[in-house]
This record gives structure tokens, sequence and C-alpha cells, in this order.
């Protein structure tokens, strides 16, 4: 009868019932929708850390000068997060324990890539020809010189027109270069005959001294780099994929850009432009409305003499033809003797919309990109990274460029995308750490110097004491070897030694790490094997912290515990909000009902069948409402399993890959069922309360 | 049974027994004195009335005789039980198997079928197996002449279809006393008279104990025993304070 009562005043009551089951249907809803939706966010954030950086713990120096965080506002350059000394017993440890499964090793530092600009490669390749006698190499690529001179030559005569007096006074040299280097006679010295080669190579001295250092430059790229077991670090990090190029070969010394920062610092302004409009437009943005794509069209066009002073005349006739079709006839200008009709060509070329975008893309890359410097370091290319070590002083080693790899899914992370692979070894003797070449290096050079090692006791006597030797001969003997071997030889003797070397798994693990990632098998199991690790570290007494992931990604990691605060925050004000107002509906329900209440106390109802039945009235209603609630949060999200596509780089992030799939989480679920009851229980106890106070003496004083 | 229509009555041994009740409240800063004194003892099977002006106190101790209310001072005893001191909880029995209660307004939960607000006070009382409740329900609501209305809801029926409903849901329980309210005040005097008819025969025929309050003289003029009152107090049909 109670239940029948409580299920009668709901139907009696249909707009009350409607209002407060509304509300407990959406908060179910939501908090179940929403939940599953954040939970997602959150569960993809954390393995897009932990299966791509951060393994879910981290090892540090214990007592370190600095807090150790993988993601610092400036990339940990400048904290001092202290050393594993001792990488292989650490590993060997932690591996041991049975639910580890790798421990990888880790250093972050920032690094420059220089590269020189596009006349500086370019003379640098002439110099190779010359050099190699290679005639048709130096014909193909002095053409290419010659342009970029004269486009430099064009664009100086365009500034002169607005540089002031003073400017003109400092650039005068300059001038007087470019009108040499202008002239046929100046080229004529490439031409060959009797002691070409030398007049060659001055001229190039020349053009690589005076002349390159006009061409704007691509600027010092900033590049963040990750030192570890390339070859482990692949194996173990499953969002880890090559895309182009080959990985590193195990042991040996190389890096791996990260696909992003490839792309988007060492390529071509040109196409990164139009690939960047390309991804626009293939997201759904319209050309016609996208003010950046006409804003990057324009830059482009202003770009086409660069891209045109990059050809030579093979490549010139090539891309003329492969461009006529789509840019039509070009009305050659009578006036202009100069008149240059593949800068032309480019420009309109360049000049694309919103009908011909796409068809002009594809014709970029199949016509003008094999032509071009696609990019300022090509796969294959040793190139010299440059690196503020622990010293302070910038170091510099050479590294050959493997191939370029992608975090799956993470394609556009700011976050994942801004890491590039560099194997432990560099990343040692980057960051100042002591390599068995180098140590081996240092001896030779000791031998060779004469330099002998003295205990600080003895320093004063041995180098100022009057039976010391050790000065004059040091003298004598160090600069020996520089009367032979120039610079440029002893680097590339360099570089070719250590990317012919193959490095041992001991030697790669034989050495001082910043920090290692630990990667779990179970990582259900992580806050038991946390501790066992910290118990197995600190018996041993090697100081190696244990950080979470959570903790260990720093400004990451804060960034997803606030995300989590606002779920929880968010999630406590709506279920309050919602219970205030079911609260107070059921309360006016009650009061509305004071007379029938009355009545029934007055017919022998106690004050327990009363608060039974106006308790049951409130947990049936959350009940039917608050379930449908949940059943259509469970049925939203299956219907949305398809996902939804993201856009920006920072809700990729979010999303774990380019489609957000929200799933339903079980923690989500039982919020949803939580609040359902809760809002059930909870909104009786004032109404309850209120009803059990009416006395019979209100029905005797009824008047309806 | 002849209606004695001024005697209160001293008999110790009725089924309803007021000893020197006094009631007092407070109403703002003053104390409202609305019974004061008051003696009388109702037989089983009388057909009685409280009669007086409003103000008078008939529905205070009307109250306090159904449990409802508690008097300041004095004692009640109902069917031998002394109602002085007992808690909610018993006084909630008390009015569950000793009292039934007829109001003005009707007062049926407005939710249920006239079935269901008949069988409401049996369900109460938790022990009466459902074939018994089936053959009470539909003994009283036949007796009250809406069998073929049972299944009607409150809003589908007349004032006095109502309380003919209240009449059945009183009497279901079969208690020592039914107390009715001004049982006849919203209705039109037509209705009003066969209610009275029906609580008459009712009281003839099955012997219950009927206590009204009403300043209606059609409701007086029917009850065997008629007690005046004035100003808290138990007068004569002059309203001289007796």
């Amino acid at each position: 009868m109670i239940v029948q009562i409580a299920l009668r005043n709901l139907w009696a009551s249909k707009m009350r019932t409607l209002l407060v089951g509304g509300i407990v249907y959406f908060g179910a809803l939501l908090l179940t929708f929403g939940n599953s939706f954040l939970d997602t966010i959150d569960q993809n954030m954390e393995r897009s850390i932990v299966n791509a950086i951060s393994g879910h713990f981290q090892l540090s120096q214990e007592g370190a000068k600095d807090k150790f965080e993988l993601f610092s506002m400036d990339g940990g350059s400048e904290k001092d997060f202290g050393q594993i000394n001792d990488f292989k017993k650490v590993r060997e440890l932690v591996e041991a324990l049975p639910n580890v499964r790798a421990v990888i090793p880790m250093g972050f530092n920032f690094a420059v890539v220089t590269t020189g600009n596009l006349l500086d490669r370019r003379l640098s390749d002439l110099r190779d020809s010359v050099k190699t006698d290679d005639t048709h190499k130096t014909q193909v690529t002095l053409e290419v010189v010659r342009r970029l001179v004269d486009s430099l030559k064009q664009e100086e005569k365009t500034a002169e027109a607005i540089t002031d007096s003073k400017r003109k006074a400092a650039a005068e040299e300059d001038t007087q270069n470019l009108d040499l280097a202008a002239k046929d006679a100046f080229w004529n010295q490439f031409v060959r005959g009797d002691g070409w080669k030398e007049k060659a190579l001055d001229a190039l001295e020349f053009l690589e001294n005076k002349i390159a250092r006009l061409m704007p430059g691509e600027g010092l790229v900033w590049m963040m780099y990750l030192g570890t077991d390339i070859e482990r670090f692949r194996s173990n990090f499953d969002r880890f994929e090559k895309v182009d190029g080959e990985l590193v070969p195990p042991g040996r010394r190389g890096i791996l850009f990260n696909k992003r920062f490839y792309e988007e610092q060492l390529k071509n302004k040109t196409a990164r432009r139009l690939d960047d409009i390309k991804e626009r437009i293939d997201l759904g943005t319209k050309f016609d409305d996208c003010e950046d794509c006409a804003q990057f069209i324009k830059l482009n066009i202003g770009q086409a003499r660069s891209i045109a002073a990059q050809l030579d005349d093979d490549s010139e006739a090539a891309v003329r033809k492969g461009l006529a079709a789509a840019v039509g006839e070009i009305p050659v200008d009578p006036k202009d003797p100069k008149f240059d009709e593949t800068l032309a060509l480019l420009k309109v070329f360049f000049n694309m919309n919103g009908q011909n975008f796409l068809e002009r893309y594809k014709l970029f890359y199949d016509v003008i990109a094999p032509h071009i410097l696609l990019h300022s370091v090509n796969i294959g290319d040793t190139f010299v990274l440059k690196s503020f070590g622990k010293g302070g002083y910038v170091r510099s080693v050479p590294v050959k460029v493997y191939g370029t790899f992608r975090f799956q899914g993470l394609d556009k992370s700011p976050i994942t995308g801004a890491f590039n692979l560099v194997d432990m070894t560099s990343f040692r003797e980057l960051y100042g750490l002591v390599t068995p070449e180098s140590l081996a290096e240092l001896d030779e050079m000791k031998k060779d110097a004469g330099i002998k090692d003295v205990t600080a006791e003895n320093a004063e006597d041995a180098l100022f004491g009057e039976e010391s030797d050790l000065v004059a001969a040091g003298e004598a003997k160090a600069f020996e070897g520089m009367k032979e071997n120039s610079l440029e030889q002893a680097r590339t003797q360099y570089a070719e030694t250590i990317a012919d070397r193959a490095y041992t798994q001991e030697e790669i693990d034989s050495g001082l790490v910043i920090n290692a990632a630990v990667l779990l098998k179970d990582a259900r199991l992580s806050e038991a094997t946390g501790k066992e690790m910290e118990a197995t570290l600190s018996s041993v007494g090697l100081g190696i912290k244990v950080t979470g992931w959570r903790d260990a990604s720093g400004i990451v990691g804060i960034m997803i515990m606030l995300f989590n605060v606002v779920l929880v925050a968010a999630t406590f004000i709506f279920t309050l909000v919602s219970l205030i107002i079911v609260n107070n509906a059921l309360m006016m329900s009650t009061l509305q009902r004071t007379g029938e209440i009355g009545t029934m106390r007055a017919v022998g109802a106690s004050q327990g069948v009363i608060r039974r039945m106006i308790g049951l009235e409130a947990v049936l209603l959350a009940l039917i409402f608050g379930g449908a609630g949940v059943v259509t949060a469970v049925a939203l999200l299956a219907a949305f399993s398809g996902g939804f596509p993201v856009v920006s780089d920072f809700m990729q992030f979010l999303a774990g890959g380019t489609v957000f799939i929200p799933k339903l989480t079980v923690s989500a679920l039982l919020i949803g069922v939580g609040f359902t009851l809760f809002s059930g229980i909870f909104s009786t106890i004032y109404p309850t309360w209120i009803a059990t106070r009416i006395t019979p003496r209100e029905a005797m004083a009824r008047q309806d | 049974m002849q209606p004695n229509p001024s005697s209160p009555g001293s008999s110790a041994d009725g089924i309803v027994v007021v000893k020197d009740v006094e009631k007092s409240y407070p109403l703002g800063e003053i104390m409202v004195h609305a019974v004061r004194g008051v003696s009388f003892s109702i037989q089983k099977g009388e057909f009685s009335a409280l009669a007086g002006p409003s103000g008078s106190g008939k529905t205070t101790i009307l109250n306090m005789i159904g449990c409802v209310d508690t008097p300041s001072k004095g004692e009640i005893i109902i069917a031998g039980q002394n109602t002085s001191g007992l808690k909610d909880k018993e006084l909630t029995k008390l009015r569950l198997f000793k009292v039934g209660f007829i109001f003005q307004t009707f007062n049926l939960v407005p939710v249920l079928t006239a079935y269901q607000n008949v069988e409401f006070p049996l369900l109460l009382q938790k022990n009466v197996p459902k074939a018994e409740r089936e053959r009470r329900v539909n003994m009283y609501l036949e007796k009250v002449g809406l069998k073929d209305k049972m299944m009607h809801r409150p809003n589908e029926l007349s004032g006095g279809q109502r309380q003919r409903v209240a009449i059945a849901r009183a009497l279901v329980t079969e208690p020592a006393i039914v107390l009715a309210d001004e049982p006849t005040a919203n209705l039109d005097s037509q209705t009003g008279q066969e209610i009275l008819d029906l609580m008459s025969s009712l009281n003839e025929n099955d012997g219950t104990t009927f206590i009204f309050s009403t300043h209606d003289h059609n409701v007086i003029s029917r009850a065997h025993k008629v007690l005046w009152l004035v100003d808290g107090r138990l007068a004569d049909p002059k309203g001289r304070i007796a």
C-alpha cells in the first residue's frame, strides 16, 4: 500500500514529478556521461604520457638540487636533477622485480640545430663537387648558386630604395661584394682550365665568407632531445612508431627526429605553409573562410624567388613543363629585359585559391618538391648538435639522422611532439658525461701533449718548481698535430669514427644517466610495485628516488591533477545544487500534503509509516529517473563509439589521438548510480523530518 | 434509548471518561484556557454531541478524546485505558485500534480509491489477514451504500459519497468510539441529513458509539446526549455554566 501510495503520489503530481525527476535524470545522465568523458580524457592523457615518454615510474637521484620533472617549463635545461651513477646496477635490480617490464635510461636537454642557410648548403655541395672533380654536379650546383646570388642582388636593389643613409654606408661593402659576384668574370673562375681548382676554391671561399651571410638564414632551431637507449625505447614504449628512414641500428649513434618537429621546424617554409592549409581543409575548414590561408598564400608568392633560385636548368625545365597545364601561358613582359619566366610562373602557381588548392598542392609535391631542399636536414645527413652541457659550456657532437618517428595518435601533441631521440652515448657527451671514447681520447691527448697527472699536493712544485720540465714539454708537443691536420679533417675523422662504431649493451648501460623510466607489466599493481622498488633500491643504498608518472610529469602532471580537481569539484557542485533543488521540491510537496499526512496520522499511521511513505516516494523517483539517466548515458556512449574527430593539437593530446572515443568507465557508472541513490536518500531526510513532525491535529484543522 | 440532552453523566465506567480536564496553550503572549475543568462520561453505544458556539472548546475536547491532543490537566480514559502520560507511539496505537475519525472535510487520501481508503487503517493494523480485510471493507462499503463506487477515487465522488467513505474508514477497524468533527458542516442539508441517518442507523443497529462536535441543531436534535459547552466549561442548554 505504501509503495502504491508513493507511486500514485508521483503520478498524481505529474509536473512536480517531471521537474524533480528531470533534475535527477539530467544529473545522473550528466554525471555518468560527463565523468566517462573526462575519465577517458584522463586515461588518454595517462596513456599518452606513460606509453610515450614517462613510463609508470621515473627513477632519479635522491636529494638532487631540483625536484625531478619530465616536462618543466624550461625543458629542465637550467635544472639540476643530479644523475644516476650506476645505471647498470639499477637496471639489474629493478628489472629483477616480477612486475617490471623494462627500465629505460634517459636524459633530457635542449640543443641548437645549425644547418646554415640555403646558400651555405649549396656552397658546401659545390665545394664537394669541385674537390671530387664531379663536372656535372659542379655545373648543376653552380647554376643554382649563381641564381641564389642573383636573387640576393635583386633583393638588395629593392632594399636599397628603403634603406636610410647610415645603414647604406654600412652596407656599402656588401654591395661591392655582390656587384663583384654578379659579374661573369667572377664565375669564370669555375671554368675548367689550368689551375682552375685553386681559383674555384678561392672564389668559393669568397662566396662562403662574404656572400652567404647576406642570405637570410633558416635561423637557429631549438630542439629538445631525449638521450636514451633508442633500441630499448622503441621496443618498450608502444606508442613509438617509425615514420621515415630507418631506425638507428642497435648500438649505433644517431638521431631520430620527431616527425612533428621535423615537419614544423626543419621543413621548407613554403611547403610547410601548404601543408598547414591542407591540414585545415582536411579538418573541414573552407579555404575561402580561412584568414590564415590567405596570409600563407601571400607569403608563398613572396617566396617564389627563393624556390626559383634553387632550380638548375634541368629542374627549371621540368618545373615549367609540369606546371604549364595548371598555370597556363605566362605573358612575357616585353619592357623587362631580365624578365624571369620561371619566377613569373611560380608566382602565378603559388597564387592558389579554394578551387585549385588541392590540385596545386599535389602538383607542388609532384613537380617542385623533388627539385628543392624540402628539409634543412635530410635523412642520412650528419649534422652537428650543439648543446649546453652540465658545466655550462657549449658542446658539439656530430650525429647522423636515421629517420623520423611519431608517437601513435599523438602526432600533433605539443608535449610529446617536442622530443627527438638521440642515442645515450651522444647524450652523455653533449651533457658533459664521460664516455669511453672521450676518456681514451683524453688519454691520447695527454700522451701526445706530454701531460702528466699531478696530485694536488705536488701541483705547485710540478708546475713552477725549478726542476720542472712539465710546462716546456707540454708547450712543445701540444700543437704538433695541428700543423698537419686541419680542424675540418679532424672533425670528419671523429664523425666517421663514432658513426661506424656499434656500442654493446654493456657500454650503453654502463655509465651515467640522468633518469630512467620504469615500465610495468601490469599497471594495476603499480602502487605495490612502486613500494617494492623503493625498498629494493634503498636496501642497496644507491640513493635513487622513485617518482610516480604523475609527479614526474611536472607541468603535465599538474595539468592532469587540476583536471581531476575540476572534475571532482564540478561533480560535487552539480550534485549539491541538484540535491538542494530536489530536496526543496520534495519539501514543498510534503508541506502541501500536510492535511493528508495529518489524516493518516489521525487514523493510526505511525511516524515510521509516514517516514517510509515519503522516503519511498523520493527513492522511487530517484531510482526511476536516475536509472533512466544512467541508462541514457550508457546508450549515448554506445552511440558515440565511433568517436569524434579532434581538431586542435591540445585536444588531440587530451584525446590520445585524432579521434576521441568516450568510453563508459566503472567509476563514472558508480558516480551515476551513486548520485541516483544519494539523491534519493539525501533528499528524503528533510522532507521526512518535516512529515513526521506533522500531527493529527493538522488533519482536524484541515480546510479543503 | 431516549435522548437526555442536558445530563453530562458521571459514571466512571463509561467507554469514555473525562475527569477534570483542562487545556491551556499560549497564543502569543497570552495563555488561552480552551477547556477549564470539564468532567463527563460517555457510555458504550451512546450517540452523543458536544455542542456549543465556535471557540467553546468542543473540538479541543474531541481532539483530546481522540488522542490527537493531550490535556494540560486531568485525565481521559478510553475503553478503560488512561491516556495521560502516553507517548506518541502508544497514542497512535490507541487511535488505530480504539478510535475512528470522521472529519468535517472528509480527509480521504486523494490517490487511493474508495476501497483503498477504507482498507488503509486495516493495513496499518498489520495483523488483519487479507481475506478478513476484504470482508470488512466490502461489508462497510455496502453499509454506507458505496459498494458500486469502491474503485472510484475521491475526486470522482460527491461530497456526501466522500463522507460515506470516511464513515466506512472510521468503522472498518471496529473501534470503541467514533469521533465526528462537524460531519455535516461541508454538506448540503439534504446530504447532511442522509449522513446523519446513516450514522444513526449504524448506532442503532451495530451499537457503535458516536461522539460529535457540532453547533448544528439538526445534529443536536438527533443526539441521545448533548454536552453543552460555553467558554471551555460545561453548561446547560441555555448557556448557564453547570
